[in-house]
């Protein structure tokens, strides 16, 4: 036995030597391998993986807003979804035409058309509403996906229309404000890299690329809208009253040269562009240009006070309402032989004013013009401004001198008229208007003293008679404010020639008239049931200076002008008294109605405001004669009737 | 086993275990990490969401204190622009 297992040969060594070497070769080969693909194919590999786990990702910022100047938004984006479809990919053409065209509410054909197109991508509806798009989620269709976008929103609907005008589908500002500051209020992109796992989902991997601020930026403009609104209402009411075919309301703060409103009629909706004609969209502040009418008038008066020429006492002859100028002849509708030139402009005669106008000489007057803005754009950077148009006065006949006097023969635009009677209440220096607060416009400002200040205040003066007086202007009076204004009624021209039967009526409001804090410019165009301004285009001023002052709490308490002029204190202080007066007491408040009578008429409004109780006031003055009910009565018991007959009742002097 | 070779011994079992920690460490945090993507992510999408709903409300509230609404709903209740003589300006005491 034991020489058979000798015989046997030992093979184990060459066995065990046989797998290791088997071993030795697969693991060497493993780590040659390992080796090829770290250090040979690591770099081509890496990237590989990256592609697959790594994904770039664009954020798209949002639109700046539009403001006004008390941070009211005019205009700002949200986010909309909006559909598209690769056609390829749809698997059942019927139930994808259905479902789209029942939810987006789109024609079937349309859909139909769209889906069977051989294009990767097409666009089924764009923008579309949160409802939709959550019916769409909901209908789940192959091939059929949402994307986001940033919608333009006017949340005032027509308030500013043309002022802001509009942007396209893709975010692209194409007229007012809107196209002005495009790059401004563009939004730009971001890029950067986030992870993605197995299934698609992105992960987020760090913040590189984050922290720059795609949104755009902002603008502020110098509307207030609650004064916009004011002016468009008033507008539309004087508009469908009158039968009118366009409106133009301008409301200027005089102290910034700042336009409160700019109205402009037929109004157009940034929200429905599509619906609208270019008709609506026109600003016509900027871009139209009308003869103004006698509304030039108290310009040419300041330019010839300026010269010396006249005095607010000058005697003029006014014809009798009938002249002749060359072959043309110049009607008054308020005929009068001699009148002081304060007069003229008063009852607004034509012929007085070409008369002074004759006397200034054109190339004069045409120096004044250019001067205060006219014939040229205002500066404003609005698109499509037009310049006027103002002749040089080479070219002006005595006829035309005569017209252009009284405000025929000239085209102007409404901003091109307010900058001039801007530079009247700035004491006449002239001054820029402004549209936009922020961003800061670099402007020439270069201010020009056109007039003196005397003669600006002569001027303002005489335009107060205007409205104060029995001039043509009074129908535009407020009750406890002194206000300047002119009426216009200019006659325009025919599309055959010459002048024709429809006109521009217009007015320009200066309040207070002394020192003018606002100026308020209505033009109404082919007022069909009146033509005149005093009618027409003076009650529009009225309630649009009304309203400011009102949202202002400027309103005059007393209903008399005279009786809120105050004295200044340096003024009185060297005057000594005739009389010792007793110094009125406001009486204290007791569960009876004190005495009054004597009192002025603040400190008894203070008493009884202090009980809850506004009287009616009645009689003008400042003193309180007689009260209803007397002193000694309880108080009226129901105070809360605010200015209802029977509560309280004072009667002044 | 020598003084000498029983520390060497120990040292590398304990470098192995630190290997072996540092390892799952190592595991933990890249769990922790994809976790913390997720939610972030989640989160970011959570903000957007919100943000387009605050610019949707923001748009809707300008909406409903536009002068047009105001002036609308003030007639309703009988309130109008005041004319002149009816603003009164009291004194503080």
């Amino acid at each position: 036995m034991a020489k058979d297992n000798t015989r046997r040969t030992d093979h184990s060594g060459i066995k065990i030597g046989f797998v290791m070497a088997l071993f030795s070769i697969a693991l060497g080969a493993l780590w040659f391998r390992t080796g090829w693909v770290q250090l040979h194919e690591g770099d081509a590999l890496a990237e590989q993986a990256s592609r697959q786990s790594l994904a770039a990702e664009y954020e798209y910022g949002e639109r700046g807003r539009i403001l006004d100047r008390n941070g009211e938004m005019l205009a700002t984006s949200v986010e909309a979804q909006s559909v598209f479809a690769r056609p390829h990919k749809i698997e059942n053409l019927d139930v994808a035409c259905d479902v789209l065209s029942r939810d987006l509410k789109l024609s079937r054909r349309d859909v139909y058309r769209k889906l069977k197109s051989r294009k990767k991508f097409v666009w089924i509806k764009r923008q579309i509403t949160d409802r939709e798009a959550a019916a769409l989620t909901r209908a789940d269709l192959k091939g059929v996906r949402l994307t986001t976008e940033h919608s333009r929103i006017y949340p005032n609907g027509h308030l500013a229309g043309q002022l802001l005008g509009f942007t396209d589908i893709d975010g692209r500002g194409r007229e007012g404000v809107e196209h002005l500051f495009d790059k401004l209020l563009s939004p730009s992109k971001a890029e950067f890299v986030v992870q993605r796992d197995a299934t698609g989902r992105r992960l987020y991997l760090d913040a590189h690329g984050r922290e720059i601020n795609v949104n755009g930026k902002d603008v502020r403009l110098t509307i207030d809208t609650h004064i916009q609104h004011a002016a468009e209402q008033a507008l539309a009411n004087s508009i469908a009253k009158y039968d009118a075919r366009a409106g133009i309301v301008l409301v200027v703060d005089v102290a910034s040269g700042d336009i409160l409103a700019m109205a402009s009629e037929p109004f157009f909706n940034p929200n429905t562009v599509r619906s609208s004609d270019p008709a609506q969209r026109r600003l016509r502040p900027l871009t139209d240009i009308y003869e103004p009418g006698s509304t030039m008038k108290p310009l040419l008066f300041a330019a010839a006070i300026q010269e010396g020429l006249i005095s607010p006492d000058t005697l003029i002859d006014c014809e009798n309402g009938r002249w002749r100028v060359a072959n043309k002849v110049i009607r008054d509708t308020h005929p009068a032989r001699w009148l002081p030139a304060h007069k003229v402009l008063r009852y607004s005669s034509n012929i007085g004013t070409a008369k002074i106008g004759m006397e200034l000489g054109s190339g004069v007057y045409y120096d004044y013009l250019t001067k205060l803005g006219f014939g040229e754009k205002t500066d404003l950077g609005m698109p499509g401004e037009a310049v006027g148009i103002l002749r040089s006065p080479g070219s002006w006949t005595s006829v035309d001198l005569a017209a252009i006097s009284f405000g025929q023969s000239i085209g102007v635009t409404a901003v091109q008229l307010a900058k001039g009677f801007l530079c009247l209440a700035n004491q006449g220096a002239t001054k820029d208007l402004n549209l936009i607060l922020v961003p800061e416009h670099m402007r020439r400002n270069a201010s020009i003293q056109v007039f003196s200040p005397e003669t600006a205040a002569t001027v303002l003066k005489m335009m107060e008679e205007v409205v104060q007086e029995d001039g043509t202007g009074r129908s535009a009076r407020i009750e406890g404010i002194t206000m300047a204004g002119k009426t216009g009624t200019a006659q325009k021209a025919s599309k055959k020639g010459g002048y024709g039967d429809q006109y521009l009526s217009s007015f320009v409001a200066l309040v207070p008239a002394e020192e003018p804090e606002l100026l308020v410019i209505t033009m109404i165009d082919e007022p069909q049931k009146s033509p005149y301004g005093s009618m027409v285009a003076a009650p529009v001023c009225r309630e649009v200076t009304v309203r400011t002052l009102a949202y202002h709490g400027q309103l005059s308490e007393t209903l008399h002008a005279d009786a809120t002029v105050s004295a200044p204190a340096s003024a009185l202080s060297g005057a000594s008294l005739e009389k010792a007066v007793p110094m009125p007491v406001a009486p204290s408040v007791k569960d009876r109605v004190p005495n009054m009578q004597g009192l002025p008429v603040r400190r008894a409004l203070e008493t009884l405001a202090g009980m809850g109780i506004v009287p009616v006031l009645k009689g003008q003055g400042m003193t309180v004669t007689r009260q209803e009910p007397p002193a000694g009565q309880p108080w009226p018991g129901n105070r809360t009737k605010e200015g209802t007959e029977d509560v309280f009742v004072l009667w002044l002097s | 086993m020598s003084k000498t070779d029983k520390t060497l011994l120990w040292m590398v079992l304990g470098l192995l275990g630190m290997a072996l920690f540092l390892g799952l460490g190592a595991v933990w945090l890249n769990i922790e990490r994809m976790d913390l993507a997720y939610d972030l992510r989640k989160m970011e999408q959570s903000l957007g969401r919100k943000e387009d709903l605050a610019a949707k409300l923001t748009v809707e509230r300008n909406n409903l204190v536009s002068p047009y609404r105001l002036k609308k709903l003030a007639g309703r209740l009988g309130l109008e622009v005041a004319a002149p003589g009816q603003i009164r300006r009291i004194a503080s005491q």
